[in-house]
């Protein structure tokens, strides 16, 4: 193995994807600013947290699949391990990012937002005191625990991915064959630590905007179709990487196909959950479960249901099931593509009835803040791919491109 | 099998999975087709070259997959909703009742699919075989230990008995041998 320091890896196409980054947040944040006069700081405050939703699904996933990388190797792996070590490193600003959400929650800084009422209906003490069934939650639905329990996220996250990134970076410099132990111990600690936060993050976040719901499946839920959102994302940049100098050297067809395998497994593991949640909760008809169903199949948002049906599932599925395509990036970049969009619309499904009754009522904000805030993730994403060697080629690791097997 | 050759074909034992890999890289470069490699453990490289292309399983997989999740939907139809059309939990019980039908239809498509894809691997090998000539070779039972084979068969359009083995002695084996039928 080589010992070398390795020298960042320069692809135009990467520093041509940070253009791209910075004008979608330029424009996209742009757009959220003027939709604050415009359409109100309610809706303006409902947008942004659906798209910082979007985009933090990228910034986890790449989180979480660093740290699995680690803990199974593997060729696929090492192959993407510096696209997802550049995705987990945005983890910091996400937390910035959320501050607005933050100040939205308490009713002492939301007149800052220009808000009358918090974000989150619990958080409003009008509301807590007329409904016993928010009330009942009110332990754990505080603004000040809210805030806590999100700092302690990012702290978490944000340590993780800084303190895997820098010893990663020291293996290109010293090929110090003990830093691969140590970077599969953190990982599993911290993927196990990553599972509770992600699940209580996506309470939090999303699924307490109505109060009286709850399953134990949104976190997986969220869990599973960031890791699927992600999958796409590196197949899409697996057509911009794969003429480069450095992957034409080490890198065969594998591990394109195993991403296009994980792919297809993810797609799977996605309808699963999202099937098995509505399953029990229909199975169950209990009047405190059902209405979130009810919301999400009335006022028009039924029609994304047999599009998320065809879309997010039977086309991917049937046509990731053919083993030559899955071998060519080129040909499963397409599927990709429409993988990510069918992402958003299923977090629009999630998401957006909570504050619309009908679907008519989707304000122009709630497109322009997925595009803002995923483009800030996407400026992070490719200034942090570049600012190292695109391949690990110091880990002990490499071995697995080079030999027969996974 | 040609009977003027009157073997089955000629055998090469190479030392390690990378060398088996090359041979078999050669050998379909030299316009062999006829041949199958042995080794303990699965090799992808290796399979892609002996035997290129579609094995026929996924096909059979599909296929059963999806007679097995019909199976599972149409049953439960008519016992559900022809029958034996009891409401239960206050339930509809009419096809728009389909979710509730889901999982069993998911477990026989898999498990017809998990049939199809055992059973389609052993017919399309011609499982069980009592006797192989292959394991006329010498050391041939190290192939499930740490030794790895090609065999180019006589049914190979270019297969000669002594250019073939020559060929084979080109490519740095352990041994060259021939396999009686």
């Amino acid at each position: 193995m080589a010992t070398t320091s390795l020298a960042p890896t320069r692809v135009p196409q990467l520093s041509r994807l940070q253009t791209i980054g910075i004008s979608a947040a330029v424009i996209g944040i742009a757009l959220l600013a003027v939709g604050y006069f415009v359409v109100g700081p309610d809706q303006f405050c409902r947008s942004y947290l659906f798209g910082f939703y979007f985009a933090m699904s990228f910034a986890l996933a790449s989180l979480g699949f660093l740290m699995l990388q680690h803990l199974t190797g593997g060729a696929w792996g090492v192959t993407v391990r510096r696209m997802l070590e550049a995705g987990a490193l945005a983890m910091p600003v996400m937390g910035l990012l959320f501050v607005p959400i933050v100040l939205a929650t308490f009713p002492g800084t939301m007149g800052i937002l220009g808000l009358s009422h918090p974000l989150y209906q619990w958080a409003d003490p009008a509301v807590v005191a007329s409904d016993p069934g928010i009330a009942h939650k009110v332990p754990w639905l505080t603004p000040e625990f809210f805030a806590i329990r999100s700092a302690i996220y990012f702290i978490l996250w944000s340590s993780l991915a800084l303190i895997l990134r820098a010893w990663s970076i020291q293996q290109d410099r010293t090929g110090n064959e003990a830093l691969r132990a140590r970077m599969r111990m953190l990982s599993g600690i911290g993927l196990a630590l990553y599972v509770i936060s992600l699940t209580f993050a996506a309470f939090d976040w999303t699924m307490s905007l109505d109060p009286h719901w709850f399953s134990s499946m949104y976190g997986v839920q969220y869990m599973v179709s960031s890791g699927l959102t992600m999958l796409a994302f590196l197949m899409l940049m697996f057509t911009q990487i794969q003429g480069t100098e450095i992957f034409k050297a080490h890198v065969s067809v594998k591990p394109i196909h195993d991403v296009a395998k994980l792919m297809l497994g993810f797609t799977v593991l996605w309808t699963y959950v999202t099937y098995m949640q509505y399953n029990i909760i229909w199975s169950g008809d209990v009047a405190e479960n059902t209405p979130w169903y009810f919301v999400r199949t009335h006022g028009g948002w039924l029609t994304l249901v047999p599009i998320l049906m065809i879309f997010q599932f039977f086309l991917p599925f049937f046509l990731l099931l053919s083993r030559r395509r899955k071998q060519n990036a080129s040909t499963v970049a397409p599927i990709a593509a429409l993988i990510i969009i069918m992402r958003l619309v299923d977090l629009s499904w999630i998401v957006l009835p909570s504050f619309h009754e009908s679907i008519t009522q989707v304000s122009w904000t709630d497109f322009a803040a997925p595009v803002g805030l995923l483009g800030v993730w996407l400026a992070i994403f490719a200034w942090n791919v570049q600012r190292a060697s695109l391949l690990p080629l110091n880990d002990p690791n490499m071995e697995w491109l080079h030999v027969g097997g996974h | 099998m040609q009977a003027s050759n009157g073997i089955y074909g000629v055998m090469a034992e190479f030392d390690s999975p990378n060398a088996l890999i090359e041979a078999s890289k050669k050998a379909r470069e030299a316009g062999y087709r006829k041949m199958d490699a042995y080794s303990p453990f699965p090799i992808e490289e290796v399979s892609h070259e002996v035997m290129p292309g579609d094995t026929g399983v996924p096909r059979i997989v599909l296929i059963c997959g999806l007679i097995g999740a019909s199976t599972g939907f149409i049953t439960q139809y008519i016992g559900e909703f022809i029958d034996y059309t009891y409401i239960i939990g206050g339930r509809p019980n009419n096809i728009t009742n389909w979710a509730s039908m889901i999982p069993i239809t998911f477990e026989l498509g898999i498990l017809f699919a998990a049939f199809g894809a055992v059973f389609g691997m052993l017919a399309l090998n011609g499982l069980p075989m009592p006797y192989h000539p292959v394991f006329n070779a010498p050391r041939f039972e190290r192939a499930s230990q740490d030794a790895f084979f090609l065999c180019i068969e006589s049914a190979d359009p270019l297969f000669d008995r002594g250019r073939t083995s020559q060929f084979l002695r080109g490519l740095n084996p352990l041994q060259v041998s021939e396999v009686a039928n």
